[in-house]
């Protein structure tokens, strides 16, 4: 009976149950894991640490004297920090929200319990909206942490309430948006960290789009002749939101007047939603696809394993040539050789033609040094991904025992993982190098340019190889290969002081901005020698060549290690 | 062929392999058994140079496998208990991978892997991609690949598990047909019957200990000494049981759910002797039949004695 049936479905649909089950076992498994202690007391650490900066910054450490003075900075200190924690939430938690998500889909599907859950009573909009929920737990936990500080400072005055509230709301709406996005893309995308780069690209072309707004709208952002298309535009942008939310607790950012706030957070919430629907319409294509076979399609078949799949099909078999290794994880990494010059080619192109449109752009160094970093940055970060996929990949195929019993050791092994790697970057470092012999040549950039790039590049590829290599060796999987290898790396460059000197990204950017041509731009050239040059041939080689001796070392070590005994395992 | 000598290997405090001694012929086929967790695959990566022992010495072909890795490579195919595939590749070129891998030079390899593909009857999937092969074409594309340097020792780890019988046939065939190539092949199983028509020799291991290692005829006259008649009488059966106790060449008489088990020498006529002694004593006999031991309850009652 059709009536009695939409009955059923509803009821199994009501918004209590909704959240059932998969909450539950979420909020369960969440409490036990090791990194959401980690992220906690990081999150803590960097919360107090900006505070303590602040509050010594404002106040300072002098004699206590009472009077108005010291009242007024007491304010202004207040006002910096609530601006402060409330910003650091804003742009963090939906970064987070995207890695949290990030695995959600693929874990289940990995794990092969996507068919089981599909015998279930579950539905599933209810695992989508389990998981959704049941992570972004963590999120509300992390904003309570703040939210006495945000009341104790409140004590001090010059902070309005709407501030506080507007930046909770902002970002938990961001957040769910990010977390949404990065669910659904999960539901496509192979591994982890796929998806998460999808759902932090999104949210950096919002950031873009913030950026262009304030370029085309010069002066206070948002002026009384504000236009139509800022007013429209800023409904689609949590930052220009942010921003003009900022003027209600510093003018100079801007008057806060009518900041289409609520308006944005529901539409931001409605997008949420209808991504969730679809998230759970392709899930449910997806338990059906891993339940009774079959491969899956859609964008899965341009990004991940299952492209591989239909390539090969296509062709006849390929014959080996080269080194072995080599020659498999070419095929692995690269399945289409052609795809990495194109799509360096089309980007090069695209910005040439925009910086020709913007006639001041080449001219600068900033420019230059912005693209020199930019390329730097994805280039070095691809090649720790990929290098610690391709080492993770022989763990999670148990692929070690056949290969070590032929007759490749493992030094054959790294080098030839290591030369397949590094090809996959190729195409980017040559527009790296003729973009910048080419612009020192017509003496726009110094020379030491082309130094820092000699310099820098090789040793940042070592140090990232090395350290991908090594936790690629040492995790169970290719998803905790590539989060640990992130950890260090972002750990590595922006933590530690030390490390920061030989940050191959720093680097690159600051040769780029030295002029050579005056006294200052000699010393400049004199001291980035003596400051960068040398700590980063030291440090990066020595790390990257232990890293790799390393790795060398652990692939006998831990063949057979099983998760929580030897390798490392959650 | 292969030897160990007092092999042990310790994982922390669990003794995983107690001073193994195993002795294979050369063109023998060895079949290694016990059940889950006695400490066969360990013995096996040991043998594959993949772990080392924590005590003892393994020797291959005249060459220590701790020292000489390298050519006992060279030497041996070894088929581990999980097989991986990588997903991108099809038969043909995962195959031509592990030619590569031995240092076999590019001419010769297409022939080389043809050949194992018709061996191993896979010439009709040179094409397909490895991981859309169902469980016994993986199988034999393990075996292909083990081939591939025409080893002299193969070592396979519970080949046939997860089988269907007739993929079990299938693979029982080839190793006939590598056994007359002359190869020395080392087999596990923890499923006697599923190696008694094979192997040549049989070792039980237990506990990473062994607990028999011989022909299967020894085997068979070892355990066979229980020859087992089971009778069903009227009456009381304890009357029964004190009867046969008392007659010449029988070991053992009990109970067994309306039976009476009597365990006698090997190869002696006994029922005759039992229907007389029953009959004498009052008893009508019901059934007397013989239960010749199978392989599969020697080696449970071999073993059992050690688990518990
Ligand atoms: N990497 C390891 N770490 C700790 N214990 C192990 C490891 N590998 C095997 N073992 C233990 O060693 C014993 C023998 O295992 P194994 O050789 O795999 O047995 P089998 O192959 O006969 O089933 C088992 O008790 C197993 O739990
Ligand atoms: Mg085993």
């Amino acid at each position: 009976m059709p009536h009695h049936d939409s009955w059923r479905t509803w009821q199994r649909c009501h918004p209590i149950d909704l959240f059932g089950p998969i909450v539950d076992k979420e909020l369960r498994i969440a409490s036990r894991h090791k990194t959401h202690y980690a992220l906690r007391t990081l999150y803590v650490a960097v919360l107090t640490v900006s505070l303590a900066g602040v509050w010594f910054s404002t106040v300072g450490l002098g004699p206590v004297t009472a009077g108005a003075h010291q009242v007024a900075a007491m304010a202004r200190a207040g006002r910096t920090t609530v601006f402060l924690i409330t910003a650091i939430q804003f742009f963090a938690l939906p970064v987070v929200a995207a890695v949290l998500l990030s695995n959600s889909i693929s874990e289940e599907i990995e794990r092969g319990t996507l068919a089981v859950l599909l015998t279930t009573p579950i539905r599933s909009l209810q695992i989508v909206a389990g998981k959704l929920v049941g992570r972004l737990m963590l999120l509300v936990l992390l904003v309570a942490i703040s939210l006495p500080l945000l009341a104790i400072v409140r004590v001090f005055g010059g902070v309005p309430w709407g501030f506080i509230v507007t930046g909770v709301c902002l970002t938990f709406s961001t957040a769910v948006f990010a977390g949404s996005l990065s669910l659904l893309a999960s539901t496509w995308l192979p591994r982890a960290h796929q998806s998460a780069v999808v759902a932090l690209a999104v949210l950096v072309l919002l950031g873009l789009l913030t950026a262009v707004q304030a370029r085309l709208a010069p002066g206070p952002i948002a002026s009384p002749g504000l236009s139509h298309l800022w007013a429209t535009a800023a409904l689609f942008s949590p930052y220009t939101v942010f921003l003009q939310n900022g003027g209600t607790l510093n003018p100079g950012l801007g008057t806060g007047s009518g900041a289409p706030w609520v308006a944005h957070c529901l539409l931001t919430l409605a997008v949420s939603i209808v991504l969730c629907l679809l998230a759970a319409v392709w899930l449910r294509r997806a338990m059906l696809v891993e339940a009774f076979g079959g491969r899956r399609r859609f964008l899965a078949g341009w990004f991940g394993r299952n492209a591989r799949h239909r390539f090969v099909e296509q062709r006849d078999v390929r014959r080996l040539r080269g080194p072995c290794m080599f020659w498999k994880d070419t095929q692995h990494i690269r399945p289409r050789p052609w795809l990495e010059p194109a799509m360096v080619a089309v980007v090069a192109a695209t910005f040439y033609v925009a910086a020709w449109l913007v006639p001041p752009s080449l001219a600068s160094r900033h420019v230059h040094a912005a693209l020199a970093g930019i390329i730097v940055f994805v280039g070095l970060m691809r090649t720790a991904v990929l290098a610690a996929g391709a080492c993770a990949t022989e763990r999670e195929k148990r692929c070690w025992p056949v290969l070590l019993t032929t007759l490749l050791d493992e030094r054959q092994i790294v080098r030839q993982k290591a030369l397949a790697i590094l090809t996959a970057t190729l195409p980017l470092w040559i527009w790296l190098v003729l973009h910048t012999s080419v612009f020192a040549a017509i003496d726009v950039l110094d020379p030491v340019a082309l130094v820092g790039v000699a310099v820098f590049v090789p040793t940042g590829l070592l140090l990232f190889l090395g350290l991908g290599m090594y936790f690629g060796l040492r995790a169970t999987t290719v998803t905790r290969a590539v989060a640990m290898t992130f950890a260090v790396v972002v750990g590595l460059c922006f933590v530690l002081p030390m490390a920061a000197v030989a940050n191959p990204v720093v680097g690159v950017i600051l040769s780029f901005l030295i002029d050579g041509r005056d006294v200052y731009g000699r010393l400049g050239q004199l001291l980035f020698m003596l400051m960068f040059v040398g700590p980063v041939l030291v440090v990066d080689v020595f790390l990257g060549a232990g890293f790799l001796w390393q790795a060398e070392c652990q692939i006998r070590r831990h063949v057979f290690a099983r998760s929580g005994s030897d390798g490392i395992g959650d | 062929m292969i030897e160990t000598h007092k092999l042990s290997k310790y994982y922390g405090d669990l003794a995983a392999l107690v001073d193994l001694d195993l002795h294979i012929d050369e063109g023998t086929i060895f079949g290694f058994i016990g059940p889950n967790g006695a400490g066969k695959t360990t013995t096996m990566r040991i043998l594959a140079t993949l772990l080392e022992p924590t005590r003892g010495r393994a020797v291959i072909d005249g060459l220590d496998v701790r020292l000489q890795g390298k050519e006992v490579r060279r030497r041996v195919g070894y088929m581990p208990d999980f097989m991986g595939v990588y997903d991108d590749l099809k038969v043909f070129e995962y195959l031509e991978f592990f030619a590569a891998a031995f240092n076999i030079e590019r001419r010769k390899r297409k022939d080389i892997v043809e050949g194992v593909l018709e061996l191993t009857d896979l010439q009709g999937k040179r094409a397909a991609a490895v991981d859309s092969l169902s469980r016994g074409m993986q199988q034999r594309l393990g075996l292909a690949r083990v081939l591939i340097h025409d080893p002299k020792v193969l070592i396979l780890d519970e080949p046939a598990s997860g089988l269907d019988p007739r993929a079990r046939i299938e693979i029982r065939e080839l190793l006939r047909e590598l056994k007359r190539m002359g190869k020395t092949i080392m087999i596990s199983s923890h499923i006697l019957s599923e190696l008694e028509e094979i192997c040549d020799h049989i070792g039980i291991i237990e506990q990473g200990r062994l607990v028999f290692s011989g022909t299967l005829d020894e085997i068979r006259r070892r355990i066979g000494i229980q020859n087992k008649m089971r009778v069903r009488v009227t009456g009381d059966p304890q009357r029964a049981v004190e009867v046969l106790t008392a007659l010449p060449n029988v070991r053992e008489v009990r109970r067994e759910d309306g039976y009476v088990a009597v365990m006698y020498a090997e190869g002696c006529e006994i029922d005759g002797s039992i229907a007389r002694a029953l009959v004498q004593a009052g008893l009508d006999v019901l059934a007397l039949e013989p239960e010749q031991l199978k392989l599969d309850n020697a080696f449970l009652e071999l073993t059992q004695g050690i688990v518990h």
